[in-house]
C-alpha cells in the first residue's frame, strides 16, 4: 500500500491497487464519528458514444443517470436502499458529465457496507419492467429539474456555447431521450464501462486502512472475473466558436438575470498545467469581479447589479469562465463584463493576499470525511492523482505567473442568456 | 466535547471546546419574541449588519478585512424559530494554534464586536447607499419566492393554514412592510436589539476557553440584565374538515402540499418519537411508505418530502408531480398516515428507524453547526442533547409511535397547478 503525505498538514492518504484493478484511496481519521464511502465510475452523461470490440456503439443521452437510478436494484423486489437503511446506513449516487459516483455513509458494520457497495454496483440486474417503471420517475426529475428557470437558463447557456460537446444535454436527459432508452443500451454501458479497472473506492473517516483492503482484497478476489473490454471514448473535438451569441429567454423569473459564459481557447496556455491554469485563473477572476473587486463595488454600488458570481472550468481545450448576475441592465454587464476582461490586471498586494487565503483553506480541507472524500475523487477525475503539494503549489506562484494568464487571454468568445418574467406570467 | 456555562450577568457565554474541528465558531445571539411587526426590520436590519460597519463601510472593504484575518467566515442574519426572532452574528475562523500570529483571536474578537457595536451610522441614521443597496436585495429576495416552485406552494399552503400564525409570516416580510422602513426606522431598531433582546454567546472549538471569555469581556460590556421569557412552541389553528385550495401558476409541473396540525406533542414526542414515526412515513427515504407507494409503485414524483416543522407544531409533505396525479396521490398519502395510526408496520419498521435516526445523530457530532445548534437548544428551551436522546431511541415502542400517529391531523391541502 502506497502512503500519500500531504505537504503541510500532516495527514496521510493510502493508495492501494486490487488483483482485479480497482483502486482503493483511504484518508483515516480517527476524530469522526461517520465513515464515507464512495464507488466512482469513470463514465458521465457526455460518453454517449464510444468504440468497443471495434464496433462504435451510439447511446441515449440521460443513459449514465438512467443506470444510476436503476442499479440500485438488486434481485426482484430487493433494492440496495432498503439493505443499507436496514443496517443503519445511508446510500446515494449521482451523475455528473463525467462520472458516477455511489455513496454510503455509516459509522459501523464497514464489513458490511464496504461489501455491498461493491456487490450492488458491480451487479448486473436489469429488467425490462425495470426499465419502464423508472422511466416515469426520470421524466419528473427531468421536469423539475427545467421547473427552475436557472436550470432552464443554463441549459440554453450550455446550447449557445458548445457546438458539439455533449455537456449541451441535460445529465438526465430530457423526455424524448429517456422514452427511447432500452434494456440493451443499459446492457451495453454496463458492460463496457462498469468494470474495476474503470472505477475506485474512496473511503474516508473513522477506519483502519490496513482493515479496509483486508476486507476489499476477500471479497473482490471471487466478485469479478470479467474481462474489461477497454472502451475508447469518442469525444468530439469542440470547436472554439461559440453557436449563439445571444439569447433572450421569457421564463418565471421575477426580474431579469444575465448568465453569461467566456470560451477561452486553451492552446495558448499548453505550458501552464491545468491546476495552475484553473488557480491562475480563479485568482485573476476574484481580483477583477470578486467581491475585494472595485469593478464589483462600483457595480453594487451603483445598483448596477444585485450580485455578480463567477466560477471556472478548465476543459480538455478550452478555459470556460462563467458570469451569474441578477440585473436591470443586462446588456450594459455584458459590456463591461467584456471591457474588462481586456483589462484584466492586479496588484502584487492582492495577488498574495488572495494566496493566503488559499493556504488557509487548504488546512481547512481535512476536517470533515465527507468532504474529503469529494476532493479525492475531484483530484482523481481531475487530474488522475492525488494532489498532495497543493501548499507548495500556491507558494510557488509568482506575480509574473498571473501576468503571463493576462499577456495570454487574447482570443475568446461570448455566449449570454437573458431571463426575462413572462409576460402576464401568473405566477 | 466538554460544555461550560458562564453568567457574565448581562449575556452567558457558552462553550464547547473540542480538538474535532480546524475552524472556531463564535456566535452571538441576540433573542426576542417574533411578531409580525418586528420580523421584516429585523431582517433589513441583520443584512444590514452583515453588509458593513463604521470601520468597514463597504463590502469590499470587509472582505478584504476578512481575508487579511485568513479568511474569517462573518455572517449576521435573522431566523424565526416558532415564535422566536434571532438576530445572530457568527464569526468563523481558523483554528489559532494554525496561525502564527500571536494575537489573531485577539483581532478576530474585536473584528466581530466593532461589526455588532460599531454600526455604520450617522446622525442616528444608517448610510443611505448601503442602506438602498440592503434594501433592493431584500427586495429581490422576496420576489425570488415567486420564481422557486416548492418553496411558493409552501409559503402558499401556510397562508391558506392560517395567514395570522407566525409560522405563515416570511422572515423577510413583505415587500411593502420593506418599503416602509427608514434609515431612521433601522436605527431605532437597532438600538432595541442591542438594549432589548436577551443575549448568549456560544463558541465551538479547540480555543482556550478563558482567553476567549476574556476576549469577549474585554469587548462587550452590556449592563442590562434581561430576563424575558420566550414560548417558542406556536399553537396554529385547528380545522374540523380539511380546507382544500388550489391556484393556478406558469410552471411546469405542479406542486402538492399537505400540512397537518400535530396536538399536544409531549417534549419526548417532539424529540424522538416523531422523527422515528416521520423516517417509516416519509423521511427515509427510498424506503418509507410515502416514496413505495407515491415514487416506487406509481412512478408519479421523484422526489417527495415529509417535513416536521417541529416548533409549527405542523407536518407538510410536499411533492413535485403531474397535475393528472394529485389526486390519485393525496389517497396514497392518507392510506400512509391512516397506516401509521392502526399500527400497519412491522417491529422491522422500528428498529430501521432507529438505527438510521442513531446514524444522524453521530453524523451530526461531526458538524460543528449540528452540534452549537443542538446545545443552543439545551440551553434556550432545556431540549434533549445529542448524548441523551441516542439513549432515549431504544426505548421508544411501537404503541407509542401509534399515539402519537393518531395526534396528526389533516388542515390544508394545496396545489399549485401547472401551466395548462
Amino acid at each position: 500500500m502506497k502512503e500519500i503525505k500531504i505537504k503541510g498538514t500532516g495527514e496521510v492518504i493510502y493508495e492501494h491497487l486490487c488483483k482485479n484493478g480497482l483502486t482503493i484511496y483511504i484518508w483515516p481519521y480517527q476524530l469522526s464519528e461517520e465513515i464515507n464511502l464512495s464507488l466512482t465510475i469513470k463514465y458521465g452523461s457526455i460518453h454517449t458514444k464510444f468504440k468497443s470490440n471495434n464496433k462504435v456503439v451510439t447511446v441515449p443521452n440521460g443513459i449514465a443517470h438512467f443506470l444510476e437510478h436503476i442499479k440500485f436494484n438488486e434481485a426482484k423486489d430487493v433494492t440496495a436502499h432498503d439493505y443499507f437503511y436496514k443496517i443503519g446506513s445511508y446510500t446515494n449516487a449521482y451523475t455528473t458529465y463525467d462520472h458516477t459516483s455511489y455513496e454510503v455513509v455509516c459509522n459501523n458494520n464497514l464489513k458490511e457496507n464496504l461489501e455491498h457497495l461493491l456487490y450492488f454496483v458491480f451487479n448486473p440486474y436489469f429488467t425490462k419492467g425495470l426499465i419502464q417503471k423508472e422511466k416515469g420517475i426520470i421524466i419528473e426529475e427531468s421536469k423539475m429539474i427545467l421547473n427552475n428557470p436557472y436550470n432552464m437558463g443554463y441549459k440554453a447557456l450550455l446550447n449557445g456555447l458548445y457546438k458539439l460537446d455533449n455537456k449541451r444535454n441535460l445529465i438526465t436527459g430530457e423526455k424524448d431521450d429517456i422514452k427511447q432508452i432500452t434494456i440493451e443500451d443499459v446492457k451495453s454501458v454496463y458492460d463496457n464501462f462498469y468494470h474495476p479497472q474503470n472505477a475506485f473506492l474512496t473511503v474516508t473517516g473513522k477506519v483502519n486502512p490496513y482493515e479496509v483492503v483486508k476486507i476489499i482484497d476477500e471479497f473482490t478476489d471471487n466478485l469479478i472475473d470479467t474481462k474489461y473490454l477497454k472502451p475508447e471514448i469518442i469525444e468530439p473535438k469542440e470547436v472554439d466558436e461559440v453557436v449563439c451569441k445571444k439569447q433572450e429567454i421569457q421564463t418565471t423569473v421575477t426580474k431579469d438575470k444575465l448568465l453569461l459564459s467566456v470560451k477561452i481557447p486553451k492552446k495558448p496556455f499548453k505550458n501552464i498545467s491545468d491546476l495552475n491554469l484553473r488557480i491562475l485563473f480563479n485568482i485573476l477572476l476574484d481580483i477583477n469581479f470578486g467581491t475585494t473587486s472595485n469593478l464589483n463595488e462600483h457595480l453594487i454600488q451603483n445598483a448596477l447589479v444585485d450580485e455578480l458570481y463567477y466560477m471556472v472550468s478548465v476543459e480538455k481545450n478550452h478555459i470556460i469562465v462563467t458570469f451569474e448576475s441578477s440585473t436591470s441592465y443586462p446588456k450594459e454587464i455584458v459590456k463591461t463584463i467584456k471591457e474588462a476582461l481586456n483589462k484584466l490586471s492586479f496588484s502584487s498586494e492582492d495577488f498574495y493576499r488572495k494566496n493566503k487565503t488559499l493556504i488557509a483553506s487548504s488546512i481547512l480541507g481535512y476536517e470533515d470525511a465527507a468532504d474529503v472524500n469529494s476532493d479525492i475523487r475531484a483530484d482523481i477525475i481531475k487530474y488522475g492523482k492525488i494532489i498532495n503539494n497543493i501548499q507548495d503549489v500556491f507558494k510557488s506562484l509568482k506575480v509574473e505567473d498571473g501576468e503571463e494568464i493576462i499577456a495570454k487571454l487574447k482570443k475568446y468568445e461570448i455566449s449570454y442568456v437573458i431571463l426575462k418574467p413572462k409576460e402576464k406570467a401568473k405566477i | 466535547m466538554e460544555y461550560k456555562s458562564i453568567d457574565c450577568k448581562s449575556y452567558n457565554i457558552h462553550t464547547i471546546k473540542t480538538n474535532r474541528f480546524k475552524t472556531t465558531r463564535i456566535e452571538v445571539v441576540f433573542r426576542s419574541k417574533a411578531t409580525k411587526e418586528t420580523l421584516a426590520i429585523n431582517s433589513f436590519l441583520a443584512a444590514m449588519l452583515c453588509e458593513s460597519s463604521k470601520k468597514y463601510p463597504t463590502r469590499r472593504q470587509l472582505a478584504i478585512k476578512c481575508e487579511d484575518l485568513y479568511k474569517t467566515y462573518y455572517y449576521c442574519y435573522a431566523n424565526k424559530v416558532g415564535d422566536c426572532l434571532n438576530t445572530i452574528f457568527s464569526v468563523n475562523f481558523i483554528n489559532p494554534e494554525f496561525i502564527s500570529e500571536d494575537d489573531y483571536l485577539k483581532k478576530v474578537v474585536e473584528f466581530l464586536f466593532e461589526m455588532i457595536l460599531k454600526p455604520n451610522v450617522e446622525n442616528e441614521e444608517f448610510n443611505l447607499g448601503i442602506f438602498n443597496i440592503v434594501k433592493n436585495n431584500i427586495l429581490l429576495d422576496i420576489e425570488s419566492i415567486e420564481e422557486n416552485a416548492e418553496k411558493k406552494a409552501i409559503n402558499n399552503a401556510l397562508v391558506a393554514l392560517d395567514d395570522e400564525s407566525i409560522s405563515a409570516l416570511n422572515i423577510l416580510g413583505t415587500k411593502e412592510e420593506v418599503l416602509k422602513i427608514t434609515p431612521e426606522k433601522l436605527y431605532d431598531a437597532y438600538l432595541k436589539l442591542i438594549n432589548n433582546s436577551l443575549v448568549d454567546i456560544f463558541i465551538i472549538g479547540n480555543t482556550d476557553v478563558n482567553k476567549i471569555v476574556k476576549c469577549i469581556k474585554d469587548n462587550y460590556h452590556n449592563r442590562k440584565i434581561r430576563t424575558s421569557k420566550i414560548n417558542y412552541y406556536i399553537d396554529n389553528k385547528i380545522r374540523k374538515k380539511p380546507l382544500n385550495k388550489e391556484d393556478a401558476s406558469a410552471f411546469l409541473q405542479s406542486q402538492l402540499v399537505l400540512l397537518y396540525n400535530l396536538e399536544d406533542l409531549n417534549k419526548t414526542e417532539k424529540e424522538i418519537t416523531f422523527h422515528l414515526l416521520n423516517y417509516i412515513l416519509g423521511s427515509g427515504g427510498l424506503s418509507s411508505k410515502l416514496y413505495r407507494y407515491i415514487r416506487e409503485e406509481n412512478s408519479y414524483c421523484y422526489k417527495i418530502a415529509s417535513m416536521y416543522f417541529k416548533y409549527d407544531n405542523l407536518l407538510c409533505i410536499a411533492s413535485s408531480l403531474a397535475k393528472e396525479n394529485i389526486q390519485h396521490t393525496i389517497k396514497l398519502i392518507n392510506k400512509a398516515i391512516k397506516e401509521m395510526q392502526t399500527g400497519d408496520f412491522t417491529e422491522d419498521d422500528i428498529k430501521d428507524a432507529k438505527q438510521n435516526m442513531l446514524l444522524s445523530l453521530n453524523v451530526n457530532k461531526n458538524n460543528p453547526n449540528a452540534v452549537l445548534a443542538n446545545f443552543q437548544f439545551k440551553v434556550f428551551l432545556g431540549n434533549y442533547n445529542i448524548e441523551e436522546k441516542i439513549e432515549l431511541i431504544e426505548k421508544i415502542t411501537k404503541q407509542e409511535i401509534i399515539n402519537l400517529a393518531k395526534k396528526i391531523k389533516l388542515n390544508t391541502v394545496y396545489v399549485l397547478s401547472e401551466e395548462e
